[in-house]
């Protein structure tokens, strides 16, 4: 995952904090989860402290091979709206997933340019970056 | 001994000429069955009740061992898996047991994404290319391309599984392994 981020980045030619919002995979398992927070605090560097980030999974469930296109929308969506969806569901905090995490409410930001991530079964991770016209 | 007869694979020649169109070169084949010989496929350990991750695995086992000399250290190899169905019959098994109440078990889970065995083939393999699943094959051979040529893989395994869905057919596959044209002067030899 770190290396897809990473690769996106430098194909977008964007430094980490150009992102106004990551839509995390997030599935919300004990070990996908911590890995993802691992993985963006590797490939942001000092920005993982203020990108915003969520997983919208826990609004429209796990969609297996549609995750890609679906969560690409919604990242395309919060980025047109300036609006970030929340974590839904969230119960509290986790020391391994420590992230700049989109909590309680809508956020309005200026997301010139955010990123989807997915991963799926057998180690594939995806890192699409879109950026407003 | 008669030897066993071979088996034509529209699959097969479906790739080659995708990959003849984009003007890539096809380096290995193979396809499922190959030859009247080929009866049951091979099960895989860890994928339950569907041809279609064991096949996909026998084919690209075959053609990545059919290549006419072994792979240079530190070569990249690509994945794409070409399905227009996907795992339609771990999708049938999954929906009657949600129909029935019944209980999924867990391993339908994991095989319901249909480059799950993509995995598998990176690990016993030791690709290390990009994988990528796609439903058409002119798709997969304009993707193979396009990692070749963005310098993401220095070879693609394409995979082509189409599951039997009327009865009296059987489950089919195909794979090669494609070199973009310049390949030819920068491969290096093993």
């Amino acid at each position: 995952m770190a290396r897809a981020v990473t690769a996106a980045l430098e194909r977008t030619d964007i430094a980490a904090d150009d992102l106004g919002y990551i839509n995390a995979h997030g599935s919300g398992t004990g070990q996908s989860d911590p890995a993802e927070t691992n993985a963006l605090r590797l490939a942001l560097g000092d920005a993982v402290a203020t990108v915003p980030v969520s997983s919208t999974k826990s609004l429209h469930g796990q969609t297996l091979e549609a995750s890609g296109v679906l969560e690409l929308i919604v990242t395309l969506l919060a980025a047109r709206k300036g609006m970030l969806p929340v974590n839904a569901g969230f119960l509290g905090p986790d020391d391994q997933c420590r992230l700049n995490l989109v909590l309680g409410e809508a956020l309005a930001v200026t997301a010139e340019f955010a990123m989807s991530l997915n991963a799926a079964f057998g180690g594939a991770n995806t890192a699409l970056v879109i950026g407003l016209p | 001994m008669t030897p066993p007869a071979s088996v034509a694979s529209p699959a097969l020649a479906a790739l080659r000429a995708a990959a003849a169109a984009v003007g890539l070169t096809v380096s290995s084949s193979a396809s499922w069955p190959e030859t009247d010989a080929d009866g049951e496929v091979t099960a895989l350990a860890g994928f339950i009740e569907s041809n279609f991750s064991p096949l996909l695995a026998e084919v690209a086992g075959r053609a990545l061992r059919g290549r006419d000399r072994p792979p240079a250290p530190g070569t990249v190899t690509a994945i794409v898996i070409v399905t227009a169905l996907g795992d339609i019959t771990s999708a049938a098994r999954v929906a009657a047991a949600v129909d029935a109440g019944a209980r999924v078990p867990p391993l339908h889970f994991f095989q319901s994404v249909p480059n799950a065995v993509a995995g598998y083939l990176a690990a016993r393999w030791h690709l290390t290319g990009p994988v990528v699943c796609v439903s058409g094959t002119s798709a997969g051979l304009d993707v193979a391309a396009l990692l070749i040529e963005d310098a993401d893989a220095d070879e693609v395994l394409v995979v082509r599984v189409d599951l039997a869905v009327t009865d009296g057919d059987r489950d089919r596959a195909a794979a090669i392994l494609v070199t973009g044209p310049a390949d030819r002067e920068r491969h290096r030899i093993a």
